[in-house]
């Protein structure tokens, strides 16, 4: 379901001092956007993949498991509603043209040239946030993203 | 100015990090969707007949237009530089930055506002300012940009970054 991707109407995700509400409904369009979880499925997927991709390029997870775990949802959210795991950290024009154009499909192609990770999921050992693990378990996403 | 969103639902932005238990009383230090108490709270629950879907909480949103007029509001009107965070909710570093940003927030509460920008329900203003990484950060001054940088960084750093920035003559 695209619900997600429904271009008409943001919402005002704006801090403001002070704000003065009207008495009487608002004359504008009012559109509904969900915020939602990615499946299990595909957070197990990107999991066991982010495990293999650190394991095979020589990075480590960061110190705050935390992170690792909230890219991974981020990944699989995307691998959900656009069938590729763009990278979370991005923010795009047209998400489905970028998902089909594949560059910033994790691994990124700054990842796989340069060992460059933005996201912070994949760290090289000199990276001061890198911690010594290579592994992250199910237990460790949904306890560090339950406030999510 | 109004913003009207009479039957908003706001989705709070400055959310709680899942990294550590920050102190909830810190939030009012910390520039974010301030509406009256009473439609914080407020949350629909799965109405949505959309099997497939978790619905966690519901935004009831304002056109595009009074996101971005009320943007530009908020930086002409500020008395103080505004530090603006564009994130999103499933970058790991922004969430990283979560209490960073409350804890600078509150320590530099005379000289800066800190603003949060989700750049997934507010498309039109990340675009506006060609935001790419995440998190991208610009300090606003009179309503201007007068510095960005990306990425997550320590507390100590982005303190030093703005203050370097602000002590820059115009």
């Amino acid at each position: 379901m695209r619900a997600l991707q429904a271009s008409t109407s943001y919402s005002v995700g704006v801090g403001i001092s002070s704000v003065a509400l009207p008495p009487q409904p608002s004359p504008h369009r009012h559109v509904i956007l969900a915020k939602v979880d990615p499946t299990d499925k595909s957070v197990e997927i990107m999991r066991k993949f982010s495990e293999q991709y650190a394991r095979r390029s020589g990075t480590y997870f960061c110190v705050d498991k935390g992170v690792t775990s909230v890219v991974i949802k981020g990944l699989a959210e995307h691998k959900d509603t656009l069938g590729a795991p763009l990278c979370p950290c991005r923010h795009y024009d047209d998400k489905d043209t970028e998902a089909q154009q594949g560059f910033w499909n994790c691994p990124c192609v700054p990842m796989r040239e340069r060992k460059e990770c933005h996201c912070m999921l994949f760290l090289t050992p000199d990276n001061g946030f890198a911690g010594q693990e290579q592994t992250i378990s199910s237990e460790e996403i949904r306890e560090t993203t339950a406030n999510l | 100015m109004a913003v009207s969103l009479a039957a908003a639902i706001p989705r709070t932005v400055a959310r709680t990090s899942p990294f550590s238990s920050s102190d909830n009383s810190m939030l009012s230090h910390f520039s974010s969707l301030q509406f009256p108490s009473e439609l914080r709270t407020f949350r629909i629950r799965n109405h949505c007949p959309i099997s497939k879907l978790r619905l966690r909480t519901i935004t009831l949103v304002a056109s595009k237009k009074q996101a971005l007029s009320s943007f530009d509001e908020l930086l002409d009107n500020s008395d103080k530089p505004v530090l603006v965070d564009f994130y999103a909710t499933w970058c790991g570093p922004c969430q990283f930055m979560v209490p960073i940003l409350e804890q600078v927030s509150t320590s530099m509460i005379d000289k800066i506002q800190v603003v949060k920008i989700d750049t997934e329900e507010n498309p039109m203003i990340a675009d506006k300012y060609k935001i790419e990484a995440l998190p991208t950060f610009i300090l606003f001054r009179d309503g201007k940009p007068c510095d960005r940088f990306e990425g997550a960084m320590a507390a100590e750093q982005l303190v030093k970054r703005i203050e370097t920035s602000l002590q820059v003559k115009e």
